[in-house]
């Protein structure tokens, strides 16, 4: 696991995908070298609004080459309601790279995201397209608007299917009710999975290794507190800063 | 020459800035960010006889200035501190406080025991009398002096390692439990443990944590923490380390004012991986500009004549 930083960036740009959605650009060269897709970010709030803890981001996308990191993240208190209104030149005070990251060690993966779960996937295609792997996608929103999300996927080399809640044009249902559709259409060798835990609960259950990335409160971010706790089916807690944010789904039982 | 080093219950420590029980884990978590040689002693997480889980999810969760948390103490056990963590704190110089947690005196003394072979390894023992989150043991051991007295009195008789009594402010009377734990010999007290509290979802009606009831720790608690640190160092002879919502050095040193000889800082790390040298800077730039020699020279001037 690299060495852990604490660093001040500027905002290149904040920019509203869709209702509540944002996507918000940084720059440094350091941590864009040492990230990994999986991994995640300590954002300060600043104390803004009476706010007091950092706020738990994942690292949508890296470029490489310009020392450019995104973060997607949807609006939903008041840490994430701070961030919203960071204008291009502002600074953010972020600590990482934080967390377990993604294998890339499969051929043909079928990834699945679920709204703001789609966060840390981007990331996940783009290096398993630098291994010359193109990956399947089934995304879901609640609803058009939000599926504009998937939009940002479209530069990379991957197959992307969509559906939404709402009836629309798209697959109607979730991605992972998408995802069962997929599966028996080709074989795939992996799942991964990203989303809110009532969604996590219904991934399909199938021989392959599965692996999701889970959310929970967290405080320090970086295994010293031990708020974040996952439960095991063997009956133990595991941290989803420290031993996550990507666990085994057989391993884990997963809060309501 | 360092205005910061003091000897406490005759431990030399190079600065009074101490983690604080259940922040730092044991020690490494941070190892990125400071050396734990750098900080004046690591107060290790809460440490029980044999492995406690800990309780159910969410375990924290913010709030105004402060956060609240219920983890309920979860710790891998003494034997794997020993065996594993201690060496390593050795190994990197560290003074080492362990925080020591049970649900019964019996556990408490077996702890105890097993610590003893490491004398001047483990530099004192922190005795949570104080914990809001575990329903047998922890707070239950503080809040009425003869239970506060028997159970300190009966480690002090067989600990080779000088004892702090971690005190909780969810008392009617702090001083009353100081005097009872001074009365009973301890080296040292060590005040305040979180407040008892509880935050409510307002979506699903129900109480936002696993553990319905947590600890509030963090600026939030600062007044209040601050306030028992001057009753507490007024009314024993012991010396005080004082706990409580420190986010930089102004609030070190009122500390330090209050009656504090050292003091922990917990949460405020959640925020700032580096908080501990920039508190040890911040207390040393104020002694050297105030004239100050020695740090124990600004202790207690709150209330000193």
């Amino acid at each position: 696991m690299s060495k852990k930083i604490l660093f001040d960036a500027p905002v290149l740009s904040n920019e509203k995908i869709c209702d509540d959605v944002y996507l918000l650009k940084f720059k440094h060269a350091d941590f864009a070298n040492i990230v990994l897709p999986g991994q995640f970010v300590q954002v300060s709030t600043n104390f803004e609004n009476q706010t007091f803890l950092r706020r738990p981001i994942s690292i949508f996308d890296v470029d490489k080459d310009k020392s450019i990191v995104m973060l997607l993240y949807k609006v939903v208190g008041k840490g994430t309601h701070y961030f919203s209104s960071l204008q291009k030149d502002d600074s953010i005070n972020i600590l990482g790279p934080l967390g377990n990251s993604f294998t890339l060690e499969y051929k043909k993966p079928l990834i699945i995201g679920g709204g703001i779960g789609v966060a840390p996937l981007k990331y996940l295609v783009r290096e398993y397209n630098r291994e010359g792997v193109s990956p399947t996608l089934s995304l879901g929103f609640a609803n058009i608007d939000q599926s504009c999300m998937a939009s940002l996927f479209t530069e990379l080399d991957c197959d992307i299917n969509i559906c939404t809640d709402e009836k629309s044009s798209y697959f109607h249902g979730n991605s992972c009710q998408l995802a069962e559709v997929i599966l028996d259409e080709e074989n795939y060798d992996s799942i991964y999975a990203c989303g809110p835990n009532i969604m996590l609960k219904n991934v399909p259950i199938t021989n392959l290794p599965t692996f999701i990335s889970l959310e929970e409160y967290m405080a320090c971010g970086v295994g010293a507190c031990l708020g974040c706790a996952v439960k095991t089916i063997d009956n133990n807690y595991v941290h989803v800063c420290k031993d996550g944010p990507i666990f085994d789904a057989k391993g884990v039982i997963l809060n309501e | 020459m360092n205005r910061l080093k003091q000897k406490i219950f005759d431990v030399e420590f190079d600065n009074p800035i101490f983690s604080a029980s259940g922040t730092f884990g044991y020690g490494r978590d941070y190892e990125d960010f400071i050396p734990v040689n750098e900080i004046g002693a690591v107060v290790t997480k809460g440490t029980s006889l044999t492995e406690w889980k800990g309780n159910a999810s969410p375990r924290v969760y913010e709030t105004a200035s402060g956060m609240l948390n219920s983890i309920g103490l979860q710790n891998p056990g003494i034997d794997h501190f020993l065996s594993k963590d201690l060496p390593w704190l050795v190994n990197n110089k560290a003074k080492v406080i362990l925080n020591v947690a049970g649900h019964t005196i019996d556990e408490y003394q077996s702890v105890v025991e097993k610590c003893n072979s490491y004398k001047g390894k483990i530099h004192a023992l922190e005795i949570n009398i104080s914990c809001p989150n575990v329903t047998e043991g922890g707070m239950a051991f503080g809040t009425n002096p003869e239970v506060v007295y028997e159970l300190l009195s009966n480690l002090k008789r067989i600990s080779s390692i000088p004892l702090i009594a971690k005190l909780s402010p969810n008392v009617t009377d702090v001083v009353e439990i100081a005097k009872a734990a001074e009365s009973a010999g301890v080296d040292s007290l060590s005040l305040i443990n979180t407040l008892s509290g509880i935050a409510i979802d307002i979506h699903k009606k129900k109480p936002v944590l696993g553990n319905i009831f947590g600890g509030l720790s963090g600026p939030a608690i600062k007044p209040v923490a601050l306030k028992m640190v001057y009753q507490v160092s007024q009314a024993t002879n012991l010396p005080i380390i004082g706990i409580g919502g420190i986010m930089n050095s102004t609030d070190a040193i009122e500390f330090f004012l209050a009656g504090a000889s050292a003091v922990q800082v917990g949460t405020a790390v959640f925020i700032n991986p580096y908080v501990h040298s920039e508190i040890v800077k911040g207390v040393d730039d104020y002694l050297d500009k105030h004239g100050y020699s020695s740090i124990t020279e600004i202790i207690g001037l709150a209330w000193k004549e």
